[in-house]
């Protein structure tokens, strides 16, 4: 009895250590999006050498200002057959992202970069969704670890417009090592989605690795 | 400039003023400066230590962010037609600008109708999760107002050029201006979103005797906390490990399981 329990303690070690370094970050600068995306109005360029230089955005202040950006609403991935609501969530107490209970739903991180426009314009968005649930088995998001660079990835809006953003990479890192800053809070105009995957650990019922597909706004040459 | 915080607001958690380190809302050793135009019917120039830095800013326009070094800036506000900032309409004042903070300066009107400046430090520390914030100044030329939200008044007897400020759900708002113990509104109701993560800062602007009362609003990006981890699977079933079938490795974990108690057992039973 104690034999194979070894073999098998083995073997998941040995996949642990081989799988962990998997999603090694490829540094690529690229240009922020943000410039394309400052709030409509005439930019006032800087007339003389004093501390201020560059174009400074002048907008009207009024009430539009007081309007709420749109929010994603659907996620679509057709090549993948995922085609989900998308809701906002925050973070759990223990500082995780809060996720839908439902794996047939993703969670777009609203304190994030937003795909909609609004003051995050131009950062990275994320969105996550459990990789299975109790009740739907697999969720679409099972499948994201089949995405390849230039997979379509659409962003339908609450205003009915939609974003369209094509795979560049998928990443499967150990939990312990992904670098959640980049996923989180870069400039890059990204959208991250996010799930797990790897080995379970059926201790502490978690997967052992995050999936990471980064997509870029379609049109954006890296 | 006093702010006041009121008591017995009813749908938010009141805020002390306070900043966390600057990390995402200001950028890394530099602070920020937006400049709003709430003097009405007097289109100007604004000189920043002495340069021409806005030509022709008209009332109601804001101007901004800029991501400025810290330390203290001159400004002076002339006339559009001025040709230098030797005869200013306002000024020259200080702005002193630290590291890491976020701020506003508004030319305006004093209750009394003259023109004076004011600099606002915008509150940029972390909403909680769930929440934005909502800051409302009074720079217009105007007696004091009740501010009402969704039809109650949540900050009571606001004076010229204080401001108040609330944690608020997330979510959009029907606010209102009223003068202070009066119910029909100078102002609004007008539709507020207030966004995770966001301080959202409306202005009540203009003058009450010339009838120009109205409202400027502005968004500022808070700190937030980003998430430490993403959780996202609860049952096992996409276990993957390098060619092993999802299944093996779930058996595999439960038998490794089963073969520490049946050890454990066994070890008792020899004893």
């Amino acid at each position: 009895m104690r034999l194979p329990a070894l073999a098998l303690a083995a073997l998941l070690t040995l996949c642990l250590s081989s799988c962990a370094p998997a999603g090694a970050q490829e540094e690529q600068p690229r240009a922020t999006a943000a410039a394309s995306q400052t709030p409509a109005g005439a930019d006032i360029p800087a007339i003389s050498a004093g501390p201020v230089t560059g174009p400074i955005p002048v907008r009207r202040a009024d009430a539009a200002a007081l309007a709420e950006a749109p929010r994603p609403a659907r996620l679509v991935v057709d090549r993948l057959a995922i085609d989900m609501p998308v809701r906002g969530v925050g973070l759990e107490p223990d500082g995780s992202m809060e996720l839908p209970e439902s794996a047939g739903t993703a969670g777009w991180f609203r304190a994030a970069g937003n795909p909609g426009g609004g003051l995050r314009a131009g950062r990275n968005a994320v969105m996550a969704a459990h990789v299975d649930d109790a009740a739907v088995g697999l969720g679409p998001f099972a499948r994201l670890r089949e995405a390849r660079a230039g997979d379509r990835v659409r962003v339908v809006l609450s205003d009915g417009g939609s974003v369209v953003y094509r795979v560049d990479r998928v990443e499967q890192t150990s939990k312990r090592e992904v670098d959640l800053e980049a996923v989180f809070e870069s400039p890059d105009g990204a959208l991250v989605l996010v799930t797990c995957g790897g080995p379970w650990d059926a201790d502490v019922r978690h997967y052992e690795d995050n999936v990471l597909v980064w997509a870029y706004p379609e049109g954006d040459s890296r | 400039m006093r702010t006041s915080i009121l008591a017995g607001i009813a749908a938010g958690t009141l805020l002390a003023a306070g900043t966390a380190a600057p990390a995402l809302a200001v950028d890394d050793g530099k602070a920020e400066l937006s400049v709003l135009h709430g003097i009405p019917d007097l289109t100007v120039d604004v000189y920043v230590d002495g340069a021409l830095t806005l030509d022709d800013f008209a009332p109601g326009d804001l101007a901004g962010p800029l991501s400025l070094d810290p330390g203290t800036y001159a400004v002076a506000i002339t006339a559009s037609d001025a040709a230098d900032d030797s005869d200013p309409v306002l000024g020259p004042i200080d702005l002193p600008l630290e590291e890491g903070m976020s701020y506003t300066a508004v030319a305006h009107l004093d209750e009394g109708g003259d023109a004076t400046a004011n600099l606002f430090t915008n509150d940029i520390s972390a909403t909680a999760s769930g929440e934005g914030r909502l800051t409302v100044r009074h720079v217009a030329a105007a007696p004091a107002v009740d501010v009402w939200a969704d039809g109650s008044v949540v900050f009571e007897n606001l004076a010229n050029p204080d401001e108040v400020m609330a944690d608020l759900p997330v979510g959009t708002y029907s606010a209102a201006v009223s003068l202070t113990g009066e119910e029909d509104p100078v102002l609004g109701p007008t539709d507020v979103a207030v966004e995770e993560a966001t301080n959202t800062i409306v202005y009540a602007w203009g003058s009450a005797e010339d009838g120009s009362l109205a409202v400027a609003a502005q968004t500022v990006a808070t700190h937030a906390d980003m998430p430490g981890a993403v959780s996202a699977g609860t049952q096992g079933l996409a276990a993957e490990d390098g060619g092993v079938p999802a299944g093996v490795i779930v058996a595999g974990a439960l038998a490794l399981v089963a073969a520490a108690g049946l050890g454990t057992r066994v070890a008792l039973a020899r004893r």
